[in-house]
């Protein structure tokens, strides 16, 4: 079949930049260290300078790591949110999950002043859960999921005005604090926490494998999907549970990440062709991870003393992917 | 700079040849002094662009009459008795020449550490104007204010309060990159109090003593390597070699290790390049404002790849609370004494039995 | 092998519940009984509630009050996947669907019988391409969704619901965007697959022709009553009966409708102007429907009356109540002697 060789070049094409990007995390940074220095310190064999080989196993291993599996969860959470609400539009930010993590954070690093790793990562988890469970409460009455959309958007609204008022009310350090960390970071996680994070990546990341059939039959409404003997309630919980733990995770340990969620699943369709869950959702998996990891990788500008926000990079990506996906999206099968 | 001319004696003086006077600015580059028969003009310059003038003052005299022409500028009756103040620091500023009552009210008194002006505050002498960002208007019209004092930010007025017709004092003291810069901006604060020769008298002392304690410390051969400040998200801000922190380390004797850096803006550098060039450092000194202290552990627990760092492995790491100390009003007010602190750590031969004031060793 | 009941209604309520805690009720008692092996058509105006029938009979709404059955079991009774297997939709609703193949969207029918992770067996996939030859579009089962036309869409969704091989297959307007061809291709298949593998099939349909030809049984569904008060009960039976009974007949006799049981079309009201009409039967009966078009009844000839004679169909004799008679060489020369006398 010729759809099927198409979707076995993306996979292939992708997994190759997968690990080609994986391997550009390790041996490009800040610090110039050469190829062969690299190899040695990954194998163990490297007899030079301590510094090098902290940088690359306790600084870029970790960060690569974290990119990857950031990149996954963000962009198969905004692909999961897509289907669900049927509006290519939609993205984790948008159910104001990830301003709920935001606020968790304000909260404890504005007004309570404290500033430890365990701290900002409970704050995060906690404000992200909480929204999630208002969410998922408001889904049991509310019918239509376009008025579960409206909801979510207000609830980040609501959350993004109190941190408002917070930062009005803070000192100007803590407020630099606060806007450092919500510029996102793949820096922070540390080998020895790294475990923490992909746990909570990779259970989301399966969950959503398992959520593969009823997304597709979801492609058809929920009329539709009822009569195919998909319990549309508990698969719409099922859905935001599992983008609530890959958005909480990601946002808790790299800060608030923006337009991966959303740009990643429409590279992944335009890449396929194809809204077909089975190979799109592992495809959109690839893809955010090498966005990530692209994304990270740019973050430091060679030649420069100085490195970029991440919060600032990821907009170069996507949204000019958005715009040509709004532009053309007659000719776009899956817009129609 | 002192420039003198001569001023035509007996009768034939006119309006026109009026006898000025530049007064010595030493270390501050943001303003300038020049004294007049009937004023006194000060010039705060621009500080995001030097060749530009932010606002001229003139100062005038309540006692004596308004003269009929008038140069450019804000004009200002000294001595000032009613003053509403943005900041605590430059409200400590006026308490240290002793003009704690022409205080009528000051911004945000959460970050006040002067307990002369907190008592005050907790009568009611002194109001609380709320928000630097949006104090409280009717307040300031309330107390009749003479004169608002406030830091200047690029781009931005100051809303509401300049529609109230009283003159606002821009103080760009924080832009100074010597320490003794910002100090000297005292001296200017002190004209519209009528403080002038109180002010000038304070900050020669202070400039002396700090100077001493330079001479002390650049004296001795040895300069320890030092690295600074910590990563906040994925960058590490390093101050640069030309900015406050790089000169008053400088000044204490330490080899900062980021001095190359130049100008005054601080750098956002990776933590892989911070630890390349700075894992052997001798010491290490941050700031911070978490209501928990630091200790090694915390600071592991917050990036493990911090313990790479030798001044981690020697456990030669000090640090310094900012709001429990009174680090933010002392570095304008007496940068002496940070001086004296960071001296203490650098060479600590110098200054025996010195108890520190802001920096202690992490536990 | 005998007919069975598949789904049946006794004191069926259909409605919505509103925020408000009222209900909108659409018809307050219904008796409905669905036959394997029948092609059952619904018939209705617009706003007759057919839409929320269908919904409520496949279990996607819930019934206000009394119950639906099937094959004896009530609905409610059975696990959402067993029900799947059992009745499959084919609806009016959008979808979002565009950016799948066919043959994906066709697979999507093969839900229920599939694993956890919706892997296509053999059979799974012999039974979608039974499925898309017997509509028709085979030959664009790889194309998306977005690609194809209104009525190859329909055929698509229509496959689909094949592939899941139900034994109660529901229709909403399946025939809506189909042109005649299609039409009749599909309810030929529906035909087929009643009386070939005993399904029962109820669809919705505006396409009355169709319906009394092809239909075993028509459901008539009369507008709901307003005010929740008690409706007209709808009325089944098979479509001769119908209209024999002059049920039919009075169902759509609105303003300005008739339906006329003997050519079995609706047309509006006839006019009160007569025309006679003999001769040979085919000309005469297009000759009828010619004049019906133009405001004319026709009628027996008789002297009195304008009346026309059908020698042969390129052939028409008119004579005048006056004596007159003129011959047309077509029907459209004859309407314009009408039209030239009348003014």
């Amino acid at each position: 079949m010729k759809g099927r060789s198409k979707h076995i070049t993306v996979y292939i094409c992708l997994g190759a930049a997968l690990l080609l990007l994986f391997c550009g995390g390790l041996l490009y940074g800040a610090v110039r260290i050469p190829i062969r220095s690299v190899l040695e310190i990954l194998a163990g064999t490297f007899e030079g300078r301590q510094t090098w080989v902290q940088i690359v196993m306790q600084s870029r291993l970790p960060q690569t790591i974290t990119a990857l599996f950031a990149g996954a969860s963000l962009a198969v959470s905004g692909l999961l949110l897509q289907t669900l609400f049927k509006n290519p539009l939609a993205g984790p930010s948008i159910l104001g999950i990830s301003d709920g993590a935001y606020l968790g954070v304000a909260l404890v690093m504005i007004y309570f002043s404290f500033n430890t790793y365990l701290s900002t990562i409970l704050a995060a988890f906690v404000g992200a859960s909480v929204v999630l469970l208002i969410i998922i409460g408001f889904s049991r009455k509310v019918r239509n999921s376009v008025m579960l959309l409206i909801i979510g958007i207000m609830v980040g609204y609501l959350a993004s005005s109190i941190i408002s008022i917070l930062n009005y009310h803070a000192s100007p350090d803590k407020v630099h604090q606060f806007v450092l960390w919500g510029m996102g970071d793949f820096t922070g996680v540390s080998m020895e926490k790294l475990p923490w994070f992909v746990v909570f990546a990779a259970g989301g990341l399966l969950g959503s494998i398992f959520l593969i059939k009823p997304l597709n039959a979801l492609l058809l409404g929920e009329s539709y999907a009822a009569n195919l003997g998909v319990r549309v309630k508990r698969v719409r919980i099922a859905i935001l549970l599992c983008t609530g733990i890959l958005t909480a995770a990601t946002t808790a340990f790299c800060g608030p990440i923006s337009f991966i969620g959303l740009a990643v699943p429409h590279i992944a369709r335009l890449l396929l062709g194809t809204s077909n869950h089975k190979q799109l959702l592992p495809i959109t998996l690839l893809a955010g991870a090498c966005v990530a990891l692209l994304c990270n990788m740019l973050t430091v500008v060679p030649g420069s003393n100085s490195i970029l926000p991440l919060n600032a990079i990821t907009p170069i990506i996507g949204a000019p992917v958005i715009i040509y996906v709004i532009v053309n999206r007659r000719n776009i099968q899956y817009f129609n | 700079m002192a420039l003198l001319c001569s001023c035509n004696g007996g009768s034939g003086v006119t309006a026109e040849t009026e006898c000025f006077k530049a007064d010595s600015v030493y270390y501050a580059k943001g303003f300038e002094i020049s004294r007049f028969d009937d004023w006194i003009i000060v010039n705060v310059r621009n500080p995001w662009d030097t060749l530009k003038t932010l606002r001229r003052y003139v100062l005038i005299d309540k006692n004596k009459p308004l003269p009929d022409s008038l140069p450019e500028g804000i004009i200002i009756r000294t001595p000032v008795e009613k003053a509403v103040f943005y900041t605590s620091v430059h409200a400590s500023m006026v308490v240290q020449m002793g003009r704690i009552d022409a205080i009528k009210g000051i911004c945000e008194i959460q970050y006040v550490t002067d307990s002369l002006i907190l008592e005050r505050i907790a009568d009611g002498r002194i109001a609380d104007i709320g928000l630097a960002t949006a104090p409280n208007i009717e307040k300031i019209i309330e107390l009749d204010a003479e004169l608002i004092i406030a830091s200047p930010y690029e781009n931005s007025g100051y809303g509401a309060a300049e529609k109230l017709g009283i003159p606002i004092v821009e103080a760009a003291d924080y832009m100074e990159n010597h320490p003794l810069g910002r100090t000297e901006w005292g001296r200017f604060y002190a004209l519209l109090f009528g403080e002038g020769a109180r002010a000038d008298s304070i900050f020669f002392a202070t400039r002396d003593r700090y100077n001493h304690l330079k001479n002390l410390a650049t004296k001795s051969e040895k300069r320890p390597r030092v690295l600074l400040e910590r990563k906040y998200g994925a960058s590490w801000i390093i101050p640069a070699g030309g900015s406050y922190i790089g000169t008053i380390h400088s000044d204490a004797g330490a080899d900062y290790i980021f001095s190359d850096f130049k100008g005054s803006e601080s750098v956002h550098q990776t933590f892989e390049s911070v630890l390349d060039r700075a894992h052997d450092a001798d010491l290490w000194l941050f700031k911070y404002d978490t209501k928990h202290e630091y200790t090694y552990d915390i600071l592991k627990d917050e990036y493990q790849p911090y313990s790479n760092f030798r001044p981690f492995k020697e456990r030669n790491i000090y640090i310094c609370h900012t709001t429990k100390t009174t680090y933010y009003d002392d570095i304008t007010l007496h940068p002496d004494r940070l001086l004296e602190d960071l001296i203490s750590i650098y060479h600590p031969e110098i200054l025996s039995g010195y108890s520190p004031r802001y920096y202690v060793k992490m536990k | 092998m005998e007919n069975q009941i598949t789904i049946s209604a006794y004191g069926l309520a259909i409605g919505y519940s509103l925020r408000s805690g009222r209900r909108k009720v659409i018809h307050n008692s219904l008796d409905l009984e669905l036959q394997s092996g029948e092609v059952t058509c619904l018939l209705g105006l617009n706003g007759a509630g057919k839409s929320t029938l269908i919904k409520t009979l496949c279990g996607l709404l819930p019934p206000l009050a009394g119950g639906v059955k099937v094959f004896g079991t009530p609905l409610g009774s059975y696990s959402h996947n067993r029900l799947s297997t059992l009745i499959g939709v084919v609806l009016t609703e959008k979808t979002y669907a565009g950016g799948i193949t066919v043959y994906d969207l066709v697979s999507l029918g093969r839900y229920p019988h599939t694993g956890c992770f919706g892997q296509l067996k053999e059979s799974d996939h012999e039974a979608i391409s039974r499925a898309i030859e017997a509509v028709g579009i085979t030959h664009k089962a790889s194309s998306y969704v977005s690609e194809l036309s209104d009525g190859e869409r329909q055929k698509a969704f229509i496959a689909k619901v094949l592939a899941q091989e139900c034994p109660i297959i529901i229709l909403d307007e399946p025939t809506a965007f189909l042109d005649v061809i299609s039409r009749i291709e599909i309810m030929v298949l529906l035909r087929k697959l009643a009386r070939e593998q005993k399904k029962s099939i109820l669809l919705s349909t505006h396409d009355l022709d169709s319906a009394i030809q092809l239909g075993d049984k028509l459901w008539l569904q009369e507008r709901g009553a307003k005010d929740n008060r008690s409706s007209a009960p709808m009325v089944c039976g098979t479509p001769e009966d119908l209209i024999l009974s002059g049920v039919l007949e009075s169902f759509f006799s609105k303003k300005g409708v008739v339906f006329d049981s003997y050519s079995g079309k609706i047309s509006p009201v006839p006019s009160e102007n007569p025309v006679g009409v003999d001769g040979e039967a085919r000309s005469a009966f297009w000759v009828g429907n010619a004049l019906k078009r133009k405001g004319f009844a026709p009628t027996a000839p008789s002297k009195e009356i304008i009346s026309v004679q059908c020698i042969s169909s390129a052939e028409f004799v008119v004579s005048f109540p006056d004596g007159e008679t003129l011959i047309a060489k077509s029907i459209e020369e004859l309407l314009n002697l009408f039209t030239n006398s009348s003014s």
